[in-house]
Formats: C-alpha cells, structure tokens, sequence
C-alpha cells in the first residue's frame, strides 16, 4: 500500500466515522433490540456473566446466545459511559469494514486506486447505516470479512494465525457464521465445476472451521437443540410474526438498502466471473453472495444481514470491475481523462448513496424521548416484582428503563407458550371485554398496562378498549399511558 | 499426532480387548447412575414391550421364549446381562466379519468404536431392543454362514429364521441386507437361493399364520430429522460430526470398486429409516461405516498445516465424545423413575386386577409391566385410535365428555406423573377435571399419583 492510498484509506475510515456518529448521536435512543443488548453488558460489568436466567424477561425465562460482543463493550464501558460505548465502539468497528474492505479488494484486483472504491461503497452503504443499533452484528460483520481476508491469504503463516484467531472470535459473536461455511461449500462446489483444483490448505481450513463452528455451537446451544430440535432454526419466532421477521424485498427495496451503481454493477461482475472469466479470486465473494441469498430467500436467515452481506460483497467485486474499466479507458483515445472519470465516478457513488444512507440511518425504529422517560418511571413508581404489559418491541425498554418483568419481548429462544403468548399480548391490545382482558392479567400476573404512540399506530385506536376507572387507574400520561390494573377475575 | 498414531497402532493391534472393553465402559456408566437414582435399569419404552410380551409368552410369540425363561430365573435387575452380552457378542462378531473381509484392522477398529459410542448403540444394547436382536442374530448367523464346516453352516441358518419372526419389517430388511451382502462381498450361488426362499417361506407363515405385525407395535414418533441427529433431541440419534465424516467417506471412496457395494446399503437403510424410525441403528452403521473411512482419510494425509490438523483431530474427537457423554447425560433422567416403580407396584399390590389404568401413551408400556394392569392404551389393536381417545381424555372440557368414552372403556384408575403433569395444562383438560369429586386421590408418592374414578359405579 503505498502512502497516497494509505491517506485515503484514513480519510475514507475517518469521514465515514464521523459521519456514523454524528448521526448516531443526534439520533437519541437506539434501536428497540438494542435494550435487550445493553442489560446484557450491564450484567456481565456488575456480575461478571452474562444474565442467562433473566427473571425480568418473560416474567422469568432462561436463554442461551453467543457473550464475545457483550464482553467487549463491558470491557470498554469500564473506561467510558455504557451508553456512550454502545453508541461508540459499533460504529468504530463498522468503520473497520472499509479498511478490510480495501485489503480484500486489493487481493483480487491489481489496480491500486480500485480497492478505495470498494472501501468507499461499503462506508457508504445504506444498509449499514443503522447507526444506533446495538446488536452483535456491528462486531460479526469486521470479524467474518478479516476471516475472509485471511483466507485469500492463506499460503503467507502469519494469516494461518490471524484466520483461526478471527474465525475463533466471530464464532463466539454470532451463529451467522455459518454463512460462511456455506459460503465455502459453495467455493467448493464452484471450484469443482470449474475444474479449478482447491489448493490443499484452503481444503484443510475449511474442514477445520466446520468442525470449530460445529464444536463451539453445540457447547453453547446444546440445551436449545434439544429442546427445540429443528425448530431452533426459526428462533421460536410466532408464526403471526415470521413474515416481519423474515420479510420477501422486493427488487426496488434491495436496490435502495446495497445502492443502485453498486447493485448493478455486482451483479454484472459476478455474470462475468462466473460464466465469461472464471477467475477463482471473486469465487468466494460469490459464493457468499449465493449462500446469503438463498437462506434469506429461504427464509432461514434475516435479510438485514442477507443484504448486509450481500452489498459488502457486491462492493468488493466493484474493484474489479473499475480495474476492468480502467484498462479499457487505457487502450482508448481518451486515456488521458482516466483522472476525471475517476473522480466523475466517486462523484456518482457519493449522490447515489449518501442520502439513502443518512435516510436509513435517520429512519431508524427507535422509542422516542418521551417513550424512554416513561419507562425510566417505572422504575421508581413501580413496586419491585411488578409485571408489565406492553408493546412487543417495548419489551426490553420495561427490562432495561423500568427494571419490571415484561410478558413478551423479542427474545423468543426456549420459550414454550410463545403463540399463545403473542396472541394474548394482541388481544389486551385489541379486546373490547374487559372480562378477557382481565383473564389475561391474572394469568401473567400483570400489575401495570403501557399504551404507546406506536401502539396506537400499530392498532388504530386511541386506547385500550376496556378502561373504566374503577378498575384502572391511570399513573402516568405524558405523550404515553400507563395503567395500574386494580380488578381481577374474583374482584 | 505421532504419538497418537503410535497408540492407535498397539491399541489396533489388541483391538478384541479394547473393543469390549470401551463397549463394558460406555454400556456399565448409565447402569451405574440408574442404580444410584433408584431408577429402573431399562430406559427405553420398547423395554418394557419386550418384557411385557415375555411375560405373556404363548405359541404366537416363541422368538420371546429365551426372555421369559431369562424373566423366572433371574431376579429383575440382572435382566441387563443380556443387553450387555448381545453387545459384546455383536461387536466381536462384527470385527471378525470385517477381518474376513479383508477391511484394513484399524479402518474396522474406527466403525467399531464409532459405533460403540454412537448414541443408537449405547440405547439399543443398554435395553431389550429388537435392534440389538436383529444384529445380533444377524451378524451371528453371516458368521455362521461363512464357516467351512457344513454342520455350523446349517446351525447358521436358524439365527436368521428365527428373525424373521420379530415381524415383517425385519424379515423383508433381511432378505434385503442378505442379497446385497453375499452379492457385494460373497458369490450368489444356489445355496443362497435355498437360504433366501427359507426365509421367505418362514416370513409368509410368520405373516399368515401366526398374523406377525409387520412393524413392532411400540409408539414410534416419526420425526425423521430429529431422530437422525443426536443434537437435536430425538431418542438416540447419530452424531452431526459423524455424519459429517461420513459425507467425506462417501466423496473419498466415491467409484471404488471395493466400496462401491456397500453404497448399496445406504438408501436401503435409509429408506427402511424413514418407514420405521427404529431402524436408525441399520442407518447409523452404514453412516458409521463411512465415517471411519472419512476419518483415516482425513488424518492419513499429509496436511499442509500441520498444526491446524491437530486442532481438527483434537476437535473431532471431542466433537463425538461430547455426544455421547450428553447423550449418556440425557439418558440418565428418562425411563421410569424410583416414583413410577413405587407407585405402580402400589397398584399391582392394592387394586383388582381387572383394573384398568390410563397414563401417558408414552409410559403405556412401562405402567403396563411394573403394575402388572391392563392399560387403556393398550387395549385396542388399533393404536391410532388409542392415541385419538387418549387425547380426548386429556382435552375434555367437561366431565360428561369423559364419561362417554369411560364408560365404554372402564378405566378405573388414572396414572399421573410429574412428566404428563408439565405436558397438559392445569387449568382444563384432565388435569382440571381431576378436582372434581368424581375423582379421588389414592396414592400418591413424590409427585407420582393414581387417581380412581368413581363414575363407574
């Protein structure tokens, strides 16, 4: 690398920092998993251990799910405020993406201006622009493409190292990480059929990231396989609930989350890797593009990180093509204007992606102000062990703000009554008898109910349909409506 | 790892020793912890079928005769002798099968210990199975059969008929398995003809005249991806790693002429697999199979990273390790507890003898043997419409519900556990309609309760 691209690389990394938190901070809040995340941390600072027996979440409940990413901001939220840290260090380590992004693409293309490209349409992409989200993916992401990059780089010791340090790592952050073994066999699948030979120690590697991956997802979920056997695959998701969680885009949707000159240009590289060049170099790249895209349209993985993976593989593949492009503007009459159709070009991929990047990141499902003070007074108006119904996505905010059991949140994991749970939480929302609502308050023992904004948007009306005063009292009315539950069925 | 391979050698070289002596120590653990709990020494449902068809010995069941012989003279707990021994006798027939056919010692050593520590074999041989039966009287009889002598050949011939009288599935897997192997791996003469028809004839009069079952009539929950893998919860299982190495054995050996054959017995297998999930010990054998060949190849090659091999040995090898010390694990807390004996011998010991019993289907035939009653679900052939009023029982909503169906099947006494306790809810169906004054609590013990219903009078 040499110094001009080593100052670009900085300013890209940099710019795109900036950028992230600005708008990660002038956003407020985080997203509603977030919260779920945050107490996560805060239990592993104050106990050491993540909360795996959580006594608030469901009214009691245990889970199981991968602690590497809350380890490191309890880490870091040792030196700083925790919620500066978890707005902090995912958008540092989501501004990573555009270093790794640079060394990939420089692995599989010559040209050296053609990896800033790549780093510069993954700092930019939108669906990456989820600034003030929380979530394990802000750490998986950097870690599975360092993987990658390793892996290209497989024959030089020093990566032998860094790969099965990486690959250790992002299997303790997230189960995704079988996409990438996917993504190898796929590699496999697409070197045979090439008549490529796979060279003995990518073989070796990869059979050794599948036993590791096997290995450490037994240890951890071996309860949750056996006690939801197959199902574990769906995350126990309602059935009501799984088209949100598992959405079908439509082609205009995918176009805006990985960008137009990106998207096309992708998909145009991967024809022509595939079927015209055949250059095993970008064979990985696709065969992560293929394995992401067909679970998601499988519905067997969300599609946020389909698309997180498939725009930052697309990006990569954009190296190649600009190299392409540039070695054609070298044999033509005007060779000489390569500088300005350079910059024409950065011109273009920044109109085109930067405003639906900050609209993502402006457009974020985040509680508003008004929601987050509420919850904080439940936490000190609200006896202890008291039960709180409310909003699905406001689950964790009662956990987190408030510090009272929840009746449902979107941690389904190991949950056994998960429909009737969800159907329940619908119908306190949606009951106009207040013998059914009351049924259901004394069978989870609700002492409190919310009525947020959101829920009015989600369920049309201004309130619950059942409120007398003689048996709810309202306790709080700024902007949302909390309830005190006063009458059960013997009353 | 050449330390290891060093081992393996000496441990390959003595492998009859160190075969039994891995079967005794896998088989031996979950006996222990059962003896500790208190708990009955046979886990699995089928057990109790098995023993249940023992004790009910007639002309039309002589296949159980060694079992009810073994039921008088032996006191309860010895029983599992048996099991243990089939064990120990089908391996070191299997390994001397293996030997005549001239598979590398330490490729047969590999599937033997495979197989020994697979969940499928650690469940079949700790309990009285017909898997376990069929192998064994399998591999008995093709070692029988490959004999020079004339007399053991012809003794041979019996290990196999009498398979044919477990039922028709066993008897349609063995014409199928005896084909392929003496057409893979031996010459299809005229004497095989002769065997072949023998069984043939055998399973026709098993069929018709003594009207054999054609599938073992134990309830069976047929969920064919959960049974298959040990991780996901099913009854026994294989491991995910095993099946993974079997894939690399099926690519490896892939076009060679000496294994190509045994490719056979794997859609056979898994076909038989998914009709009858209790045919997993067949598939788990041929995956074995493959597995170890998947595993010399992986590990007898030279590896570019050499350090990177000792982590995949080390992670293989734990990788199976870890399913059968959590299988081993899950298996100590199924069966019938200290509680069910308890209170099912209270019954045998304080209730009329025409006493009918309702429980769980799942415990039907464990109820069944300890109370020595008959039980609801048991009492009509067809088990479909068992488990169809069975589940009418749980759900019913009123007692008048209930009364129709008792009244046509006269239960006297419902069998309640702490098991069936967190499947059904407690606020309606069976559970709810217990408090009712038409039921009354008799015994009870730790959770373990017998309930009479009064209606019948």
């Amino acid at each position: 690398m040499d110094s001009k691209s080593k100052k670009w690389l900085v300013g890209i990394f940099l710019g795109v920092l900036l950028l992230r938190l600005i708008l990660a901070f002038s956003n407020g809040g985080f997203t509603y998993e977030s919260y779920f995340h945050l107490r996560q941390v805060e239990s592993i600072k104050e106990t050491g251990f993540p909360n795996y027996d959580d006594e608030l979440s469901f009214g009691g409940r245990h889970y199981r799910f991968l602690p590497l990413f809350h380890y490191l901001i309890a880490f870091f939220s040792l030196f700083l405020p925790l919620e500066f840290a978890a707005k902090f260090i995912p958008n540092i380590l989501i501004s990573f993406l555009t270093v790794i992004a640079y060394l990939i693409a420089g692995k599989i293309t010559r040209d050296k201006h053609a990896p800033l490209f790549s780093a510069f349409i993954v700092g930019l992409l939108p669906i990456l622009f989820k600034t003030n989200s929380f979530t394990p993916e802000t750490l998986f992401l950097p870690l599975i493409f360092l993987c990658i990059y390793s892996f290209l780089n497989i024959d030089r010791s020093k990566f032998q190292f860094i790969y099965v340090i990486s690959f250790l790592l992002v299997s303790l952050v997230s189960s995704a990480t079988f996409l990438l073994i996917i993504g190898f066999v796929i590699y496999l699948v697409l070197s045979f059929l090439e008549g490529k030979k796979t060279p003995n120690s990518e073989l070796e590697l990869i059979l050794f990231s599948l036993v590791f991956f096997i290995w450490t997802q037994h240890l951890f979920f071996k309860n949750l396989l056996l006690e939801q056997g197959v199902r574990f695959i769906w995350q126990n998701i309602p059935v009501q609930i799984i088209q949100q969680y598992f959405p079908k885009l439509s082609l205009l949707q995918v176009i805006l989350l990985v960008s137009i000159i990106p998207f096309l240009i992708g998909v145009y590289v991967v024809y022509r890797s595939l079927f015209k060049l055949k250059t095993t170099k970008s064979f990985l790249l696709i065969s992560l593009v293929v394995s992401t895209s067909t679970l998601a349209w499988l519905r067997l993985i969300k599609i946020e990180l389909s698309l997180a993976f498939f725009g930052i593989s697309l990006a990569l593949l954009f190296a190649s093509f600009y190299e392409e492009i540039v070695q054609f503007i070298q044999r033509t009459k005007i060779s000489h204007l390569q500088r300005k159709i350079s910059v024409f070009v950065v011109i273009i991929l920044f109109l085109s992606m930067i405003f639906p990047a900050v609209n993502t990141s402006i457009s974020q499902d985040i509680p508003s102000l008004t929601d987050l003070l509420a919850f904080q007074w439940l936490k000190e108006n609200v006896p202890e062990n008291s039960t709180v119904a409310a909003l699905l996505e406001e689950g964790h905010l009662i956990t987190y703000y408030g510090q009272k059991k929840n009746i449902i949140d979107d941690q389904f994991g190991l949950v056994e009554d998960i429909e009737s749970r969800f159907s329940d939480l619908g119908d306190i929302f949606t009951t106009t008898f207040h013998t059914h609502a009351v049924g259901l308050f004394d069978k989870y023992e609700i002492n409190y109910i919310v009525f947020s904004e959101r829920a009015e948007e989600n369920f049309l009306f201004p309130n619950f349909q059942y409120i007398t005063p003689e048996c709810y009292e309202r306790v709080y009315d700024e902007g949302l409506k909390i309830y005190k539950v006063k009458c059960g069925l013997g009353s | 790892m050449e330390i290891i391979e060093k081992y393996l050698e000496t441990v390959v070289k003595k492998q009859k020793f160190w075969l039994i002596l891995i079967t005794l120590a896998i088989l031996i653990i979950p006996l222990f912890t059962s003896l500790i709990l208190g708990k009955s020494l046979f886990s699995d449902p089928e057990s109790y079928y098995h023993l249940n068809e023992a004790k009910n010995f007639n002309w039309r069941n002589l296949e159980y005769f060694p079992l009810t012989l073994a039921l008088k003279l032996l006191p309860f707990n010895f029983l599992i002798i048996i099991p243990l021994v089939l064990a120990c006798l089908s391996i070191l027939l299997l390994r001397q099968l293996f030997e005549e056919n001239k598979l590398p010692p330490e490729m047969s050593f590999l599937f033997l210990v495979f197989t020994i520590i697979s969940p499928t074999f650690i469940l079949s041989f700790s309990n009285f199975t017909q898997s376990s039966y069929f192998i064994f009287l399998l591999v008995f009889g093709l070692y029988l059969l490959s004999r020079n002598r004339i007399t053991l050949r012809i003794i041979g011939i019996l290990p196999l008929l009498i398979i044919t009288f477990l039922n028709g599935f066993s008897s349609v897997l063995l014409i199928l398995i005896l084909t392929i192997y003496f057409w893979a791996f031996k010459r299809l003469n005229k004497q095989l003809i002769y065997l072949l028809t023998l069984i043939f004839l055998s399973f026709i009069f098993n069929m018709v005249f003594l009207r054999k079952d054609f599938f073992m009539t134990t309830l069976t929950n047929n969920q064919h991806l959960t049974n298959l893998i040990a991780a996901l919860g099913g009854t026994s299982g294989i491991s995910f790693l095993v099946i993974l190495l079997a894939l690399v054995g099926l690519v490896v050996t892939w076009r060679k002429s000496y294994f190509y054959k045994s490719y056979l017995f794997l859609p056979l297998f898994a076909v038989a697999y998914f009709y009858n999930n209790r045919a997993i010990f067949l598939l788990s054998l041929i995956i074995n199979f493959f597995a170890s060949i998947g595993f010399l190849k992986i590990f007898q090659r030279p590896w570019i990273l050499k350090e990177i091999k000792k982590y995949t040995f080390l992670l293989i090898i734990l990788g199976l390790l870890f399913t059968t010390i959590s299988y081993l694990d899950r298996s100590s807390s199924s069966g019938p507890l200290a509680g069910d004996k308890e209170v099912l011998t209270w019954i045998k010991d304080n209730t009329l003898s025409d006493a009918i019993i309702f429980s769980d289907p799942v415990d039907s035939q464990p109820v069944k043997f300890f109370s020595d009653r008959p039980v609801f679900y048991l009492i009509y052939k067809d088990r479909s419409y068992s488990e169809r009023l069975s589940e009418e029982i749980f759900s019913a909503t009123y007692i008048s519900d209930y009364q129709k169906i008792a009244s046509d099947s006269r239960i006297s006494l419902f069998y309640i556990t702490p098991r069936l306790r967190e499947k059904l809810p407690s606020e309606q169906g069976l559970l709810f309609l217990l408090r009712s004054e038409t039921f009354k609590l008799v015994h009870s013990s730790n959770g373990f309760e017998v309930w009479a219903y009064n209606g019948n009078n």
